[in-house]
């Protein structure tokens, strides 16, 4: 990799006017030479209005799509089409801290691996969840950790960062739909050869606003994400097939 | 089958063949789906005409008791099947239009970004 590699930092967020300025404070007061993208997945409140005031890029939706991987496949392309070396997502609800962004980045930028997500359950310190997500999480992270044959703790943590490779076979090479950015994601990536691994940090509590999380969701992750699990083993072979990393 | 169900039968499959060319005329539904339900209106009719035909199949072919409980075992089967096919290009749908939404929002960036250098070069 070159020596100053080109980050950016997705922002993703669905009506989150009262956490957004926060967040891009917090961000650009711990601005390290990274760019920020807002991607506004159809916001009805004022989130992309904030952001572009505060001087940052936004990429709207023009309508929600009610589910952060298509913010994923966005911020994929985006990154891909501006010749961006790393990505970073980081939610705009103020859960994730900008101080902690050096230890999400630094094992891509260094090579290390492909995938850096941050795990808020190594160290066990900061907001660690509902106690029935925190069961959804665990099951998951089993599941995905025994098919990767990597510890993780932590799938659904949405503050991760990802190599050029990721975002080229993201943005460019894979066609088909993303379901969804924990599992799902996690498996392709090793199964096209993708390093991953976790780092430790700390999270808040969502500073305000009110979360996608809601009851009926949390009945059906399990349930999806199992679907979603063996979809991804079934493809296991076409996608080593179309690997760009292997 | 009595004279008012045959009648019955008549008039739904005339009013589905009326409805589907009204809708064809319109452009509100594809010519794929049309011939669909003009078939299934052609069934209704040969309902009411070929009951005896569908009774000795019923019979003779599925060992049935009767005529009707082929016909609905039919329409269920074909419910049935016509569901999942259309829960399937639902999902076909839906995967485009996430791919559409990525799309033009990158793009409309993009636009955003040229139009605004553009009045910076301009100025």
């Amino acid at each position: 990799m070159q020596n100053k590699p080109k980050i950016l930092i997705a922002v993703l967020s669905f009506n989150e006017a009262v956490n957004i300025e926060a967040t891009l404070d917090d961000l650009n007061k711990n601005n390290f030479g990274y760019d920020i993208v807002v991607i506004d997945d159809g916001s009805n409140d004022e989130t992309a209005v904030i952001a572009k005031k505060n001087g940052v890029p936004v990429v709207s939706h023009c309508i929600n799509s009610g589910n952060y991987s298509n913010a994923a496949m966005t911020y994929f392309l985006y990154a891909y089409r501006n010749g961006y070396d790393i990505l970073c997502q980081f939610d705009g609800d103020g859960q994730h801290q900008a101080i902690q962004l050096k230890k999400i980045i630094d094992p891509v930028a260094h090579g290390e691996v492909d995938v850096v997500i941050g795990s808020r359950f190594l160290e066990k310190k900061g907001f660690q969840s509902f106690f029935l997500r925190r069961i959804g999480i665990s099951m998951f992270s089993k599941i995905d950790s025994n098919i990767t044959g990597t510890k993780l703790t932590d799938v659904t943590s949405g503050f991760r960062s990802y190599s050029r490779k990721v975002i080229t076979f993201f943005g460019h090479t894979y066609k088909q739909e993303l379901y969804d950015n924990t599992s799902q994601f996690l498996l392709i990536t090793h199964y096209i050869g993708g390093k991953m691994k976790e780092v430790p940090i700390e999270m808040r509590a969502r500073q305000g606003g009110t979360s996608l999380f809601d009851v009926w969701k949390s009945v059906t992750f399990p349930l999806k994400g199992l679907i979603i699990v063996l979809g991804c083993m079934l493809q296991e072979k076409k996608l080593k097939g179309k690997s760009t990393l292997l | 089958m009595n004279i008012e169900l045959k009648i019955a039968f008549i008039l739904a499959s005339f009013a589905i063949i009326y409805v589907v060319i009204r809708s064809v005329k319109k452009h509100s539904l594809h010519p794929s789906f049309a011939v669909l339900w003009i078939l299934i209106g052609l069934f209704l009719l040969s309902l009411s005409f070929l009951e005896s035909f569908y009774a000795y199949v019923a019979r003779n072919v599925f060992g049935l008791y009767g005529g009707d409980h082929l016909i609905y075992i039919s329409l269920i089967s074909f419910l049935l099947v016509y569901c999942f096919y259309l829960t399937t290009r639902i999902c076909q749908m839906a995967d485009r239009i996430s791919k559409l939404i990525s799309f033009t929002a990158v793009t409309e960036s993009e636009v955003a970004a040229l139009k605004k250098e553009k009045n910076q070069n301009g100025q």
